[in-house]
């Protein structure tokens, strides 16, 4: 039975767990898009229930949601994770090349539809990968998590006016991609 | 508006962001422009293929069952809050601050450099005189956590190996200082804003004695300046206003020499790259208690010069020595350039830090070679994450991105004082110093003269002085807070370069 996750951050461990249970989606999704590789994204779910808990002092429901909270602590873990490895290919690219195959192994099965589909996601995803740092938070907080400006301006911390400027920028980003995609092949 | 200012708008529009005015605008304006009815479509196929594709990427993800047992694991092994130390401010520092606040504000040329050294020197004055107090455990959690939380964080700690946190200093209006010590003798605070769970700041330093860092020193430091302060002639000197106070392990183990210096140290002559401070210095021996001189005199003291007066002489003679050096020149082979020269807080040596960064980096990261030009030697190269201000503060938030550089002089630009500054012949300077002081996000965008030869003065100091303004921008209330005068000094061949 899942319990009331309403004491959590007075210590109460079972709601705590009930909290991880209701959010780990959440913080998963935004983690795996920030670096790109299932086990780091574990990684990071880890270390974000783990900062939460040890910070569970200061977080102040009058203050913002807990999916705010949350998100932000997500961004931050992510990021500087990321910053962390410093391997030659990023891991989206590996992330990329490694669903290619397996699309590559399916496109007989693969109903035409589909196909076409796939081939169209793999060039969104090679697209983003050319996407910096600063970018992919604004385009996963907006695009998957479907936030409102706002919420994201609170979640990052940064103005309004930067959310808008850094998402038309990821996107102005992502369509020349498309194109240099689209006319390598 | 025209066609290039609504395609701005267009994503906003799309993700029904716009006001309601806007939005009036853009859809009679679309009614009647094909160009950008067409754009608008492309760009909404656009969007809909990236939420697609997001959707479709995120669903890869497989959360292993053991996850929480992970967690719960490590939760479980949690120290407990009561381990944590504070310590509380007193007044002194509160002064100490104050006096900070007023030079950022006064003399804006100061901004840059010496206010963060001032404050490494505060703080090292303020850990070393106060003494460890039980405290309110949860705040020294939530600043330590605040510190490890934030952005800049696994950043500036990167191959600083496991770090130990010292101590957590509760400041007044709800901030705090977080210190670490690191594998590699450094140290490091976090200036933290319990409010807004923010880092405001962080200084990075090494022991200020002889830049070999000695554990003890930690616990001899305070020991020498309690010694030091009972002498009648010191707290004479402390009776009439702030000072600033550096320590450092001198000649034997046990021998210490204490400075105590005016802390409105901007009032000073410069001479020879350096301020002459008049002021006391205070030998004490720790074993056996005592004081072994007092010293009434002038000090230059390399710790306030900022990069434009660092002599000339000593520049070239540092970037020299780490030509010389293999990694040096590969670097530069590399394509880095030499980004500062900046004298360090070491009182008793020539000691330089030559930083080599790449070029056009949006988060700086570079080397930073510390050169002994005594010894004429290289004593340490160290990997170096800096953002715009060439001092040890690091600007929070990373970096302020151009679009907000933009943002800034765009601010400064509607303001009625900087327009009439620009038809006078000045101009913003490629220079834009960006920061998160505070909490607030700020900028500092410099107004110099476009004719900088025919404008500038030549000092004693063979530097051409420059004049002009320091425009004060918050980009959060989206106006100018202040504008100051700015003093510039130049090498000739700074002049000439620029």
């Amino acid at each position: 039975m899942i319990n009331s996750i309403e004491n959590w951050n007075a210590g109460n461990e079972d709601a705590f767990e009930s909290m991880f249970h209701q959010y780990k989606n959440m913080v998963g999704r935004t983690a795996y898009m920030i670096c790109g590789n299932s086990d780091e994204a574990e990684e990071i779910i880890q270390d974000v229930f783990v900062k939460a808990w040890r910070s569970r002092y200061s977080f102040d429901p009058q203050k913002g949601s807990l999916a705010t909270w949350l998100y932000r602590i997500t961004v931050n873990v992510g990021i500087s994770k990321k910053r962390k490895k410093r391997v030659a290919t990023s891991s989206m690219e590996a992330m990329s090349q490694q669903k290619a195959r397996i699309e590559n192994q399916d496109i007989s099965q693969s109903h035409e539809t589909t196909v076409i589909e796939d081939i169209e996601h793999e060039r969104v995803i090679r697209a983003l990968n050319s996407l910096n740092g600063i970018y992919r938070p604004v385009i996963t907080l907006k695009y998957l998590e479907e936030l409102s400006y706002n919420e994201i301006s609170e979640i990052l911390e940064i103005p309004l006016g930067t959310v808008k400027s850094r998402l038309n920028e990821a996107m102005r980003i992502l369509r020349r991609e498309l194109d240099t995609i689209e006319e390598r092949q | 508006m025209k066609c290039d200012e609504f395609t701005q708008l267009f994503l906003a529009y799309l993700d029904d962001e716009l006001a309601l005015e806007e939005l009036r605008s853009m859809e009679l304006h679309l009614a009647e422009c094909r160009q950008c009815q067409n754009e608008v479509e492309s760009l909404r196929a656009t969007r809909k293929q990236l939420h697609q594709a997001l959707r479709l990427k995120a669903a890869d993800i497989a959360l292993s069952p053991e996850l929480w047992s992970k967690i719960e694991q490590r939760v479980k092994g949690d120290k407990q809050p009561e381990s944590s130390r504070i310590i509380r401010s007193k007044s002194k520092f509160a002064g100490g601050l104050k006096m900070l606040k007023e030079l950022m504000f006064r003399q804006p040329k100061w901004r840059t450099a010496t206010v963060g050294m001032l404050l490494l020197a505060l703080i090292v004055a303020l850990s070393i005189t106060i003494p460890l107090l039980g405290g309110d455990s949860n705040i020294a959690l939530a600043a330590e956590q605040i510190a490890r939380d934030s952005e800049t964080f696994g950043f500036v700690t990167r191959g600083e190996g496991d770090l130990t946190l010292i101590e957590v200093v509760e400041q007044d209006d709800d901030q705090a200082t977080v210190t670490f010590a690191t594998e590699t003798g450094k140290h490091m605070t976090f200036h933290v804003d319990l409010n807004l769970k923010k880092v405001i700041e962080i200084n990075k330093w090494i022991g200020i004695n002889d830049g070999g860092y000695r554990p003890e020193d930690k616990m001899e430091k305070p020991e020498a300046i309690r010694i030091a302060r009972t002498d009648p002639m010191v707290q004479e000197f402390m009776a009439e206003g702030p000072v600033i106070e550096l320590a450092g392990q001198f000649g034997p183990d046990h021998e210490w020499i204490v400075h105590f210096f005016p802390g409105d140290i901007k009032e000073q002559p410069v001479r020879g790259g350096k301020y002459v401070l008049e002021g006391l210095g205070v030998r004490v021996d720790i074993e056996k208690q005592e004081i072994i001189a007092v010293n009434k005199g002038t000090t230059g003291v390399s710790i306030v010069q900022i990069e434009y007066e660092l002599a000339e002489a000593d520049r070239e003679e540092a970037i020299d020595i780490v030509m010389d050096n293999p990694t040096g020149t590969g670097l530069i082979g590399q394509g880095y350039v030499v980004e500062s020269v900046k004298r360090l807080p070491a009182d008793f040596q020539r000691l330089v830090d030559v930083i080599l960064m790449l070029e056009e980096q949006t988060i700086v990261q570079g080397q930073s070679f510390r050169v002994d030009l005594d010894k004429k030697e290289i004593t340490d190269i160290d990997e170096l994450v800096m953002v715009e201000i060439p001092v040890s503060v690091v600007q929070i938030g990373i970096e302020l991105n151009k679009i907000e550089k933009e943002e800034g002089i765009q601010i400064a630009n509607d303001d009625p004082r900087v327009q009439e500054l620009l038809s006078e012949g000045f101009a913003f300077e490629e220079v834009v110093h960006a920061s998160h002081t505070s909490g607030e996000r700020s900028m500092s965008l410099w107004l110099m003269p476009k004719d900088k030869k025919g404008r500038s003065v030549l000092t004693e100091d063979g530097l051409y002085r420059l004049d002009g303004y320091c425009v004060q921008v918050d980009l959060g209330e989206g106006k100018v807070v202040s504008i100051g005068d700015l003093t510039k000094f130049l090498s000739p061949d700074d002049l000439e370069q620029e």
